[in-house]
């Protein structure tokens, strides 16, 4: 046992020693790819202030005695990241891919954008960008990387039939009850597409809302507090209270119909719906909506007040005897402009608000 | 400023969300971003339409958890009245 783990410990000092498998992780090849040499700028800018200030130099090719082996701590790092998002994208196949973006549109948010893509510019060059994508995120944001990773594999779970067993319960459930979805039927006839989405979300929302009812009764006990009233109570309020049970099964029951796959058009607008719901809830700190992050991206462009930003920075560090420095001005400029920084639509724009920003000349 | 910015903003202060959202997922206008910008539009558009149905499919399990836990309790409930209504029964034909 202890000869096997000291010839795990050796093979694993000389898998080190020997460095990166794969050649295009060699610190060479990093830099020489654009993408690769802004991921490793990423881990470094995280590192410290001495990180930001080796970037510098890196891009400057005057490396100093010490910032090898830095850069070697980053790269290992930046393989460790890469490595974990390979493993990630071993499981969105091709398949897996289109079935993301063939799932039902969601009206009014989600019009086949995906489809777009695949469709416009190929499944291959898609999913490559998609790749790219979530290097990046597993180097900017590795939690966001975990969220992925347990989406990707739910919908894996799901469409494999992992949650076949709740489904059933849910229509025996149903079925005890005698339940029809009459309503739905209604709804399907309705040939206007709007028409038709609205009377959804009107079905979905008042169904929410009964649901919510009886979960409010239950929480408040008010099960117990019927029994004991019963036990002393006339023939007819047991039978008017077992009638009443009765109406709040069947609300339940109606709830949990819609999240099944009967009709994908009234899960999608459940989920949706539940969606909204979960958001408002978490709406404290919770990251910048599409729409958010693109109205502060739009009016975050404005050249002339950068400059009058610039100048007013200037003079406070030539009052306090310091040189200004361009770099720490413009990322201090970007992170002040674009706000909080989580979620994807906020990462996005203050990406694109950095390019903008790239292209602003600031007079020294 | 790129002439793909100055459209853009264009867009967000004139246009609607879906209007943006159309124009980013535009081919064309796709491949006019810079690479790295290309793959963050590509692969937020990813992470919204996993976020709809990895995400949704987790929300709705918790739901479905907590409608299973309710109709079992109901079902108790159910029960318990059931109960007194028997009993009822029989003391009514033991009082006559």
């Amino acid at each position: 046992m202890a000869i096997e783990e000291l010839k795990k410990a050796k093979r694993e000092i000389q898998e080190q020693e020997a460095g990166p498998k794969d050649p295009t992780l060699e610190l060479g090849a990093i830099t020489q790819d654009p993408h690769r040499s802004e991921l490793l700028n990423h881990i470094l800018e995280q590192d410290s202030d001495e990180g930001a200030q080796l970037k510098e130099r890196l891009a400057k090719n005057e490396l100093r005695e010490g910032d090898i082996g830095r850069l070697e701590r980053a790269r290992q790092k930046l393989e460790e990241r890469i490595h974990a998002t390979k493993k990630l994208l071993e499981s969105l196949t091709a398949e897996q891919l289109a079935n993301i973006a063939d799932a039902e549109n969601i009206p009014g948010k989600d019009e086949g954008y995906m489809k777009s893509f695949v469709n416009g510019i190929g499944a291959d060059r898609t999913r490559a960008l998609i790749e790219k994508h979530i290097e990046l995120v597993a180097v900017k944001a590795p939690d966001r990387l975990k969220e992925i990773e347990e989406r990707i594999r739910r919908v894996e779970a799901y469409q494999q039939g992992e949650y076949r067993t709740k489904d059933e319960q849910v229509e025996a459930l149903y079925q005890k009850y005698g339940l029809k979805d009459s309503n739905v039927a209604e709804i399907f006839q309705i040939q206007d597409n709007t028409k038709r989405a609205d009377a959804l979300r009107g079905l979905v929302k008042e169904r929410m809302s009964r649901f919510g009812r009886v979960a409010n009764f239950l929480t408040g006990g008010m099960l117990a507090t019927d029994r004991a009233t019963l036990l002393l109570g006339q023939r007819s309020a047991m039978e008017e209270k077992l009638n009443e049970l009765n109406g709040y099964l069947a609300d339940v029951g109606g709830a949990l119909n819609l999240s099944l796959d009967e009709h994908k058009e009234v899960r999608q607008t459940f989920v949706h719906e539940l969606k909204n719901e979960n958001d408002a809830e978490a709406k404290e700190g919770a990251p910048l909506s599409f729409a958010e992050a693109a109205q502060l991206f739009s009016q975050n462009i404005d050249a002339e007040a950068a400059n009058d930003e610039w100048e007013q920075y200037k003079a406070e560090q030539r009052k306090a005897s310091k040189r200004p420095d361009e770099a720490k001005f413009r990322a201090a400029y970007l992170k002040k402009r674009m706000g909080r920084a989580r979620g994807s639509w906020s990462s996005l724009f203050g990406s694109m608000f950095e390019d903008v920003l790239k292209g602003y000349k600031f007079v020294a | 400023m790129d002439d793909i910015y100055v459209q853009l903003k264009g867009v967000i202060d004139r246009g609607t969300e879906q209007d943006v959202r159309a124009f980013l997922s535009n081919p064309d206008n796709l491949a006019k971003f810079p690479q790295s910008i290309q793959a963050e539009i590509v692969g937020s558009f990813f992470e919204e339409r996993l976020d709809d149905t990895g995400g949704g499919i987790g929300i709705v399990e918790r739901y479905k958890d907590q409608g299973i836990k309710m109709a079992n309790e109901l079902e108790g409930g159910k029960r318990a009245v059931e109960d007194a209504i028997k009993a009822k029964d029989i003391q009514e034909k033991l009082a006559e």
